[in-house]
């Protein structure tokens, strides 16, 4: 029979973890309704740029750009895969590492030159381990990621795509649908392929109104000045998007790893008290019978 | 005097949405004043200060490029440097 004091000190340190995981489950609710209302913010602006091409697109404006179009020339393409900076997150970061390689490999295959970029401790050390040196890290992005810190990495990215140093850029990242679910992927965000709201149906009547002067919309200073910069800022979005969902995957995937790390520890406290309580009484009546059998011994 | 209603979008926030007599915006090509009921319009912002006027206050907040779409009375900012967008 397990000695009683020994379990009783297994249980109290249960206790402590068991407290610990639960306060850990609070801060990541905390940090996931401040990262989900990022998010929404986010989407607002998002749905306002598309509005701006779908009316682009109304008018008549032919969406094209350099940065929508395949590049001639194919040979170097940039990978960039985000982690978190913490652990403790279930298979959050696991998951996240695992499509990172495979679709390092498949680039490989493609590719001539391969670029590696990784954001998060978590994951610069994962590849680390495979002896994969990344050669771009980034830590600086927790919980609440700031624009202007992705806007920096995305105008790098669109300088070196139209300095023609840069064809293919893909980001691997765990996308977030519902609380319930999130699906880590890896998508093409250079070249743009098409941009959201570019596929709305010519109106002719805009296309009229446009053509002899009297639009629905007065483009100033141009439609097509506007369609210049309305392509890089729904890149720069789309790659902040990005680095949102992920952010916003991470804390729901660290609410659900602490979670059921905090039942688990209800379910082996529950154990060990029951084993506990059956050592105590065992030791007890243990000692009776020593007792009663002193007593014996005296009286015969 | 009727009055319209700015909206400045950034991607982390909506850093402002008020009924104000008047804005002044920073185009790409030079200032605009954009008074209520005008006409339906899109511009590219340039870098510069937006002043909005209501009543005897005036407020003004130092942009980065972007876009304005005006609308019924909606004058909406779709700025990308909120950093920049402060108050003075």
């Amino acid at each position: 029979m397990a000695n009683a004091r020994a379990l009783d000190k297994r249980r109290k340190s249960i206790r402590n973890i068991k407290k610990i995981t639960r306060t850990m489950e609070l801060i990541a609710t905390a940090r996931f309704k401040k990262a989900m209302d990022r998010a929404t913010a986010a989407s607002d602006y998002t749905r306002r740029i598309t509005g701006v091409v779908a009316d682009l697109a109304r008018a008549g404006l032919e969406v094209s750009h350099p940065l929508l179009e395949a590049p001639e020339k194919s040979t170097d393409a940039t990978l960039l895969v985000l982690t978190g900076n913490r652990g403790l997150c279930g298979g959050y970061n696991g998951n996240a590492l695992r499509l990172g390689m495979k679709s390092r490999a498949a680039l490989l295959e493609e590719m001539k030159n391969l670029t590696l970029e990784v954001s998060g401790k978590r994951g610069i050390n994962g590849f680390k381990f495979r002896d994969i040196e990344a050669d771009e890290t980034f830590t600086q992005f927790d919980d609440q990621p700031e624009y202007a810190e992705i806007e920096k990495i995305a105008n790098r990215y669109l300088a070196a795509y139209e300095a023609g140093k840069l064809h293919r850029l893909d980001v691997t990242y765990t996308k977030f649908h519902t609380v319930a679910r999130q699906e880590i992927v890896t998508e093409t965000l250079l070249p743009l392929g098409k941009i959201e709201g570019a596929d709305t149906p010519v109106d002719p009547e805009a296309v009229a109104a446009r053509e002899s002067g009297e639009s629905l919309y007065e483009f100033v200073p141009s439609a097509e000045s506007i369609l210049e910069e309305v392509v890089p800022t729904s890149f720069r979005i789309k790659l902040f998007k990005c680095f949102l969902d992920a952010a916003v995957s991470e804390q729901v995937a660290r609410m659900i790893a602490m979670k059921s790390a905090t039942e688990a520890a209800n379910d082996m406290i529950k154990d060990l008290s029951r084993t506990y309580n059956r050592a105590r009484q065992s030791q007890i009546t243990g000692e009776i019978m020593e007792v009663i059998g002193g007593v014996e011994a005296l009286e015969g | 005097m009727s009055q319209l209603q700015v909206v400045i979008v950034t991607p982390e926030s909506t850093a402002l949405d008020k009924q104000v007599d008047s804005v002044v915006l920073p185009l790409f090509d030079g200032e605009k004043g954009i008074l209520a009921n005008h006409a339906p319009m899109i511009g590219r912002l340039g870098k510069g200060k937006l002043r909005i006027k209501d009543g005897g206050s005036e407020e003004s907040y130092q942009i980065d490029g972007g876009f304005v779409q005006v609308e019924s009375n909606v004058v909406s900012i779709l700025t990308g440097k909120s950093d920049a967008v402060t108050v003075e």
